[in-house]
Parts: C-alpha cells; structure tokens; sequence
C-alpha cells in the first residue's frame, strides 16, 4: 500500500490519480522549529496552505464525479505544527498523512505519475505552499526548503521542469492547481536555472515513438507571475474556496444537455470567484492565470448547480431601506430586510423574481425577473423615487 | 416562425467597426413568471463592437439569457425577449474606459474599468518615459539572445550600438499614468519616425522594435509589424501603451483579431480559437497577414486535440519556410514534430527547427518564448550546443512580461 494515499478505490477502466500537497510548516523559515535558512527571504509558516490541501483532498473524494474516468486515487501530503488524521469521507477510515518532504513528495508524485498507466487516465496536481519564482518558471517550496545550508532548493520542485517531465507519461489529461506566490525571489535567480528538483526529466529520447495524442495539461495558477498568492488565517485559501465553488458548479454549463464541470468553465467560475473575493471596485489583489489551458469535462453534477447571486438595489444607497424578496414559481425563496451593500445568496440554477420594497420612501418598489446560471449572477434592480 | 435579435457590444473603440469582440452564448430560459426548463443546447457567437454593425440572429419567440465572455476576462449577462416576426436589440454594456483614447486597451483587459483606474489609490510617480525606435537590431548580426541575457560585456561596442541608438516618438494622448502611442497610423507608416530599412535583406522584412526608458529601466518591444487587416489588406493601428507603474502592453487596432490577441494574453486559447475565426482561416492567409497567422498558429496547436494529422499542420510547415524573419514558424513546426513523432528523425528534425528559432531572433509573441524553453530543454541534455542558447533562452524569458501577448524583454546594463 501507498503510505501516501487516502483515497484507493477499485476501477476498471480509465481513471482519476490525484496528487494534493499542502504545506504550512516550513521548520527552516521564520517562526519555524529548525535552524534559520539564510535564504529565508522574508517568508515565514502558512495557516492557509494545510487547510487547503486538506479540503481539496475531502472534496474530491466525496464529490468528484467523473463516469468517464472515475477517481481511484488520492495522495495527500502535509506539512503542519502537529501531525493529524486525514478522514476519509467516503470510507470513514482515518489515515496518518505522510509529511511533505522533498523525499516523500518525490516518491509520492512519481507513483502518482505511474499510476496513470494509461493514455485515458487522468492525473490531478493540487500545491498549496510557498511558491518562488524565477522569471516564468516557479519553485514549489517543501518543508525541508532552507535545511541544508549549501543548497536550501534541495527542498523544493521545479514545478515547470516537472510539467515538461510528464510530458512523457502516459496520461494524456492532466490538471494542474497551483497555490503558491510567483514573486521573484534572489535564491531563484542566484541559482541560476536551477530551481529545484524537476522529480521527472524532460528528455527528448525518453519521449514514445510514435507519439501518444497529444497531451492536455491545463495549468490553473492562483496568481500572475511576479506577484504574491494569498491565504486565509486557518482555513481555506481564496484560490482553493475558488477551486471548489468552481468543481461545485460555478464551473458548470449543461450544453450537452447534463451539468458538467469543464476545464474552461473552471476557469472563468476560479477568475469570478477571486475577482469577487478581492472587492469589487478595486484594484485586484490576486489575478490567476491559466497556462496550456484547452477544454475536456472534469466533473458531472448531480443536478442543476447552486449558484451564487447578487442583488442589489440601483443606486446602492437605496439598499440600507431595502426589504429585497427573491421569489420562484410565486413563492418566496429567501428575504433580506434593510442593510447595506448587496445581499448575496445560493440559488439552484433557474428563473427567480427578485423584488426590493420599500416600507417608506423615498424609493419606489421594484421588480426583475432572472435566470440564475453559472459562474454568478448579478441582479441590479434600478429604483426611482 | 421567428423573431430577430440584434446583438452588439456596446463600446466605443475609436470609430473602430471590431467585427469580431467577444464570444457570447444565447440560450433559451423561461418566459417571466414560468418556471419549466429551457430547451435547446445554447448558440455560441462572435459578437461586434465599436462601429460595426450589431449581430443579427433569427430565434424562436421566447426569453433568451445572453452571457458574454470579453477578452479582458470580464463577463457580462443580459436577458432579452424575442417576439414573433419582430426585431428585438440587444446592447451588452461593460465597463467605461477611463478615457475613449484607452477604450482599445480597456477591451482588452491591459487597463481598468474607469471605476477601478479612479479608485483612489495613489497614482505611481511616473519616472521620466522615452520612446524610440531601434535602428540597429540585426539577428543576422548579433546575437540578440546573448546580449538580452545580459551576457555580452558592458565594454561590448557592437551590445551599446545595438541597444544605444534610438530615434524617439512622441505619444498621441498621456495622462498622469498612462501614455499612449500609436506607430501605425491610418494604415500607412509614419516613415519620418522610422529608421531606414537597414542592413538591407533581399526578401526578408526587416524587423521593428522599440525602445520604452522609464527612469533606469528600458525595454525591448518586438512589434508586430506589419499586421494587415485581413478586410481591408492594409496595415492597421499598433498601440504601446506605457503605464506609469511600468507596465507595457501592445494593442493591435485590427477589427478581425485584435479581440482574439486579448484572449491570447488571458490564456484562453479555446476562446481566442472561437475569435480566431476558427484560426485555421488565418492560418490560411499567412500571405496577407503572416503576424496574424503566427497567433493562430499557437492558438490550433495549443488546443489540438486527436493524433490524426489536420489540412493545418502543412501551414505551420510553410510558415517556417517562407517567413524567416517570423522565429514563431519555426518554434510551431518544431512543436507540431515533437507532438507527432512518428520516427526518431522527427525528434532530429525538431531538434534543428529549435535552434532555426533560436536564430531568428526573438519570437514575437511572448508565448513563443516559453515553448522554446520547453522544448529547447527535451534536448539541452545531451547536446551542448543546445544547452547553451537554452540557458540564453531562459535568461530572456526571466527578463519578459509573459503577461504580454507580444515579447517585451527587459534589456540588461549595458
């Protein structure tokens, strides 16, 4: 048995492999455990990157659905204070998660990479850590990152010598999520190229002859090269609560008649989600960006999505004396008294009304009618007094 | 019998009749006050703005839900009755642009929404900006890797003489962060601005780059001239935009596909192929516009799907042998053998196409750049000739905004 797996289900057939990494504790950074790395550059433990990784891991487990190529697998590596249980969700069995080391994540992506055997498997990668950059290419930090004093990228994977590595794996789907800074860093330029172990070598006379079909690898990256990724203090990162709204169904369309998560839609719904959750009206905090993105189905939904609204009133003011109704088939589905700003809510995808009243004037009442559909849905109800 | 939809984008792009602005869906949902299921797998189209005249589209009677994804990233969604034999219009409203002098740029996400551009922050302190064409770069003469890598000496004449001599240019409009200037104006050349074509190369144009100084920091701008409209076959506008805060971007006013080049920037290559014109048609008139066709090139590979050879791949194979002064033809054929070797040759074949590339100069567009990082690499291993001008390469490419759809390199001191 794989000591890196949460998640091991029976498949016949073409599957889903998924690798998820999240590291908080870097014992060689500030407020570590272990002896300061002189190339610390300023960066100090992640609360963020742990609780990501882990709901991330969950989600997958319980919900990904794919019947092309259901999930047989998940590893899951942490680096966290204190070593806790993995539960999984659809077995119950609690699972010790393995640290995320240079050693073991090595071990663990190439076994992940083995285990998509064939070209109609599918290979998910999930990183949420310290990232750094050298121009375009980026380093994924591990917790050993900074141990050894002569070379402290020892402990980090070059994440673009890893995606060209693969290249000459079988799977011919694979999705990359990676949760890191792109800043640039003095260690990553100091090395010169060098920006860690690639784990896989991209090697012309390694590739197959004749070639596979061509390989599908969108990379979803949580931010724009040269600058910072955010967390939350102890809970998800916004680009991994984006992820999974967006795997939920913000990434849905139902064009072929069922509602599926394509690799595009997830793009948009990752794009909305963190334009949303850096304010509207102001300059972006996190702007993500895609590489080598081109469009397969990654999850079916089990229904019409949930789909996150917006109602406001125009002019924004009118709000504060607001009673904003929303109503489907005649019936109310949720109320709002008054309040500033806009009153969000989680609507299944379909036709609503939506109403503001006023109890006094100025304003006059209100109504517009609606079809919720993802990624969001921004309902303005213009108001006259 | 149905009713008729008319549907445009509504912005104002300097006059400019943009045949082809965003990608837009159209789907049938219930009527007010119904709430059964809509029928029907949603129309997908390429939508007008500026001047060009809205999109017609005849659909059944009912309510429809349109949703437009715009080469910035931004979406937008408006809903619309269609009535029996009636028109019904539909003008899809984004964001103002600060300026109309910046509404090409604002299409294209490389700058704000006038809300956010306005937003209160404090405005960068612009340092002193300089715009100038180069008069001596010449990849027959120079390696222009080697000096952009910051690897020729600082005493190097020939690196001070290729990077030194510039003619300056003046913006068409500025505020206090931004500048805006435009080297292509009324499809003909502004040739007092313009170097002499020197050295001269019978039957290969001779590349166009400017110089942006901005305080102790220049740039190297590979612009993508000449780019001809595919409508009209004469050159159209090519916008630099300087932001205070230093960023440089490249706008091509082209009605045809210079929304598709946003999308191109964004990373949506499915969505720039729908703008495209399905790419393959650009691809086809490399003669009229062989800059163009250089982007559809990586738009149709990046989203290639299936082993089975396509009517394309002999495209890219002449864009590497007609257009020399294009490096992006050779880096695409190098890519397309690599993807479809079907012999060791293939991969040899690849091999030599890569260092064509590297010959040729700088790609022209900034997604050339990392392809041939990634498929210099499959060989630098065991050939050291390769590894050289991959690290060369690589130093670029930490030098280049890859934000940027065309190649912008920070220059090293020189």
């Amino acid at each position: 048995m794989d000591p890196f797996l949460v998640h091991d289900a029976a498949v016949v057939g073409p599957a889903t492999h998924a690798i998820v990494i999240g590291v908080s504790a870097y014992p060689h950074l500030i407020g570590g455990t272990g002896p300061l790395s002189a190339h610390h550059e300023g960066m100090t433990q992640l609360t963020s990157a742990s609780p990501s990784a882990r709901s991330v891991a969950s989600w997958l487990i319980e919900s990904l659905h794919d019947p092309a190529k259901p999930l047989a697998t998940v590893a899951l590596l942490t680096a966290e204070d204190e070593r806790r249980p993995f539960r999984n969700a659809r077995t119950g069995a609690d699972h010790l998660v393995e640290p995320a080391t240079m050693a073991n994540v090595k071990r663990a992506l190439r076994a992940w990479a083995g285990r998509g055997a064939s070209e109609d498997d599918r290979l998910i990668f999930y990183f949420c850590g310290h990232g750094i950059a050298g121009g375009t290419e980026v380093s994924l930090l591990l917790s050993d990152y900074g141990e050894h004093p002569d070379n402290p990228m020892d402990g980090a994977v070059d994440f673009g010598g890893m995606l060209r590595g693969l290249e000459a794996k079988a799977a011919r789907e694979q999705c990359f999520f990676v949760d890191a800074c792109r800043t640039g860093s003095e260690i990553a330029v100091a090395a010169v190229g060098y920006l860690g172990d690639p784990v896989f070598i991209a090697n012309a006379r390694n590739l197959p002859i004749p070639a596979p079909p061509p390989r599908l690898s969108p990379v979803y990256y949580s931010t724009v090269p040269g600058h910072a990724a955010y967390g939350y203090p102890d809970r998800p990162s916004p680009f991994a609560e984006a992820l999974i709204l967006g795997l939920k169904g913000a990434g849905s369309d139902d064009n072929d008649g069922e509602w599926r998560v394509s690799t595009t839609g997830l793009k948009l719904a990752i794009d909305s989600y963190l334009e949303r959750a850096f304010g509207p009206g102001t300059r972006r905090a996190q702007v993500p960006a895609t590489d080598n993105l081109s469009t397969f189905y990654l999850h079916s939904l089990e229904g019409p999505p949930v789909v996150d609204v917006f109602v406001g009133c125009r002019p924004e003011q009118a709000n504060a004396a607001a009673d904003l109704c929303c109503l489907s088939g005649g019936v109310v589905q949720n109320r709002r008294g008054p309040a500033e700003g806009e009153w969000k809510l989680s609507l299944q995808s379909g036709q609503y009304e939506f109403v503001a009243d006023f109890a006094a004037g100025p304003y006059r009442r209100a109504t517009r009618s609606r079809y919720v559909s993802p990624p969001y849905r921004r309902v303005p109800l213009e108001v006259s007094r | 019998m149905s009713g008729r939809l008319h549907l445009h984008l509504n912005k104002y792009l300097l006059g400019d009749a943009v045949e082809r602005a965003a990608i837009a869906s159209v789907r049938a949902i219930p009527s007010s006050g119904s709430i059964a299921s809509p029928a029907g797998n949603p129309l997908e189209l390429v939508i007008p703005s500026g001047s060009a005249p809205p999109l017609q589209v005849d659909l059944e009677p009912g309510r429809y839900l349109v949703q437009a994804e715009l080469p910035s990233g931004d979406l937008i969604a408006d809903e619309v009755d269609i009535a029996e034999e009636q028109d019904s219009v539909l003008n899809l409203r984004t964001g103002d642009s600060p300026h109309e002098w910046l509404s090409w740029p604002q299409l294209l996400g490389r700058v704000e929404s006038a809300e956010e551009y306005y937003a209160g922050t404090t405005p960068p302190v612009p340092a002193p900006t300089e715009v100038g064409w180069l008069t001596e770069v010449d990849p027959e003469r120079h390696d222009v890797w080697e000096i952009l890598a910051g690897r020729g000496r600082s005493e190097d004449d020939l690196a001070r003489q290729v990077f030194a001599s510039s003619r300056p240019i003046e913006p068409i409009d500025q505020d206090e962060v931004a500048q805006l200037y435009q080297v292509v104006a009324d499809g003909s050349w502004d040739r007092a601005a313009l170097p002499d074509a020197s050295p001269p190369h019978p039957g290969v144009l001779d590349r166009r780059y400017l110089r942006v100084t901005q305080g102790p920091r220049s740039r190297l701008v590979c612009l993508p001239a000449p780019w001809t409209s595919l409508n009209t076959e004469t050159e159209v506008p090519i916008q630099v935009l300087v932001r205070a805060g230093g960023a440089i971007s490249v706008i091509i006013r082209d009605p045809l596909l210079g929304a598709a080049l946003g999308f191109l920037t964004s990373g949506s290559l499915p969505a720039a192929e729908r703008l495209f014109d399905q790419a393959r048609h650009v691809l086809y008139r490399k003669q009229t516009n062989p800059l163009g066709a250089a982007g559809a090139g990586y738009v149709l590979l990046g989203t290639e799907q299936g082993s089975e050879p396509k009517e394309w791949h002999g495209w890219i194979a002449n864009m590497l042998r007609w257009f020399e002064w294009i490096p992006d033809g050779a880096i695409q054929h190098a890519w397309l053998k690599l993807r479809h070797r079907a012999t060791g040759q293939d991969l040899d074949d690849a091999r030599a196409e890569l260092v064509t590339a590297y010959r040729r100069g700088l790609p022209f567009y900034s997604i050339g750049l990392q392809w041939l990082v990634n498929g210099l690499t499959f060989f630098a291993g065991e050939d050291r000739e390769v590894a050289r001008m991959l690290a060369n390469v690589q130093q670029v490419a930490r030098r280049t905004d890859l934000r940027e759809t065309f190649t912008i390199v920070r220059m090293p001191d020189l």
